[in-house]
């Protein structure tokens, strides 16, 4: 497990983007069942989630950039990365980092590009973007942290669909030489990834025609190949496992005590996950240390960390904290940081309207059929 | 703890009236499904510490099968 200390890099304001559809347990219920809702939503701790039918990644993180460069007065032209951390790209190529650069109107100097990561990625995108600020080239940068993981799940997956909800992320770090030092502590264990993975759509899966079929499997659920698969008992493993050592060796590395913490923001896996991982880590249960902000918006992947402090911590925005921030997941992938964070701007959460927003790609000329009755 | 302590343990976690469970019913007779499998993994490790492997849990066909996974910490 590697440990890290930066300097001189700052979080100055987060952005938040949800789709405006909502969907509650009682929608939930019609296809599942009232009770058996009931036993999800004890478990899962999730009421209601922001979902998006049309809306991409790229739509939401760039709702929340927009916004976040209203509310910082950050000139775009000051800008000098945009990095993406998503699971859910809008197409195959090229980064939706790139995309973004060119929609939110960025400089052709900008540096861009794209981290394929999910529950551990925010952290892990943190750390990137305050180490490429603190190698004292660069002085300001956006992380954009967002996932449409609902799109990804298999309709009639009872431990999938009332779980995950939608969201895009922007948060501003600049250089300032009297920033309060980061530390992270990360690791990866790619044995886990067997058992949380989509199978299908990239080069060792193509997609065929097969991939497409919703088919009964023998765990009993019913998907396709582009479905994202979960074995939820070995995830809950994991995190049992992995995330309390990495705390503690986090917290060793800063030099905080149990007690120096205001908040663990950890990854929103579900209610169930982050109250059996704070058991471990004895963090009082009745006590507001812990941070759960998933009940209206799910589990929304790499988006959970600044979601769940937009949604449960707004006094972020008057006030200095010690944070513990941790995300943990797919891959097997695991990153948290200590960051003392002076006040940020921190404006309520966006509603985005969930409507389609044509790419540029589809009207390319080239990829019109010579002959339209090929179809 | 003593079977009879555990066996009321897992009547909780399946939501069943206390004093369901004799300690020789099948799984396939009872609810257990996924969200019993978690709670199941997370109750144990309360109990005794251990963590257990989600996929060891998800293979066991009966109760005494669970137990014997926790074999060590219950008393006959």
């Amino acid at each position: 497990m590697a440990s890290l200390r930066i300097e001189g890099v700052q979080i100055v304001g987060i952005v938040n983007a949800v789709p405006d559809r909502i969907r509650t347990q009682e929608d939930d219920a019609a296809r599942f069942g009232v009770e058996e809702m009931q036993r999800v939503v004890k478990n899962t701790g999730v009421t209601r989630r922001s979902v998006a039918d049309y809306l991409c990644t790229s739509d939401l993180c760039y709702a929340a950039a927009t916004r976040l460069l209203e509310v910082t007065g950050w000139a775009k032209d000051s800008i000098d990365a945009v990095i993406l951390v998503t699971q859910t790209p809008d197409y195959p190529s090229p980064a939706t980092a790139c995309l973004l650069q060119h929609r939110l109107g960025l400089a052709p100097s900008v540096a861009a590009f794209d981290i394929n990561l999910g529950c551990s990625g925010y952290t892990y995108g943190l750390w990137v973007v305050a180490s490429l600020l603190a190698a004292g080239k660069l002085k300001r940068a956006l992380l954009l942290a967002g996932d449409v993981v609902s799109r990804a799940a298999a309709p009639t997956d009872r431990a999938v669909v009332p779980l995950f909800g939608d969201a895009g992320s922007a948060t501003a770090l600049e250089c300032r030489a009297d920033a309060p030092p980061m530390v992270f502590e990360m690791g990866t264990n790619g044995s886990g990834g067997i058992h949380l993975h989509t199978l299908a759509g990239a080069a060792k899966h193509p997609i065929r025609e097969i991939d497409l079929l919703e088919r009964k499997r023998k765990d009993g659920v019913v998907r396709s190949n582009q479905h994202t698969y979960m074995n939820g008992a070995e995830v809950l493993t994991f995190a049992m496992v992995g995330v309390p050592p990495m705390i503690e060796a986090l917290r060793t590395a800063a030099g905080w005590t149990p007690a120096d913490i205001d908040y663990y923001v950890f990854h929103q896996a579900s209610r169930f996950m982050l109250k059996n991982i704070g058991r471990i880590l004895r963090i009082s249960p009745t006590g507001k240390q812990l941070v759960i902000g998933l009940e209206g918006y799910g589990n929304t992947s790499s988006a959970s960390i600044p979601l769940a402090m937009n949604d449960q911590l707004t006094e972020l925005t008057t006030t200095r904290r010690k944070i513990v921030m941790a995300g943990f997941g797919i891959g097997w992938s695991w990153c948290a940081v200590a960051i003392e964070m002076m006040p940020i701007i921190m404006p309520d959460i966006l509603r985005v309207p969930d409507v389609l927003h044509p790419g540029e790609f589809e009207s390319l000329p080239d990829h019109e059929f010579v002959n339209p009755s090929d179809v | 703890m003593t079977k009879t302590k555990f066996y009321e343990t897992i009547d909780d976690i399946l939501e069943l009236p206390i004093g369901t469970i004799k300690g020789d019913e099948a799984l396939s007779t009872l609810p257990w499904d996924s969200l019993a499998v978690v709670n199941y993994i997370a109750t144990c490790n309360g109990l005794f510490g251990v963590v257990l492997k989600g996929d060891r849990v998800k293979e066991t066909k009966s109760i005494g099968e669970l137990v014997a996974l926790v074999a060590g910490h219950v008393e006959d």
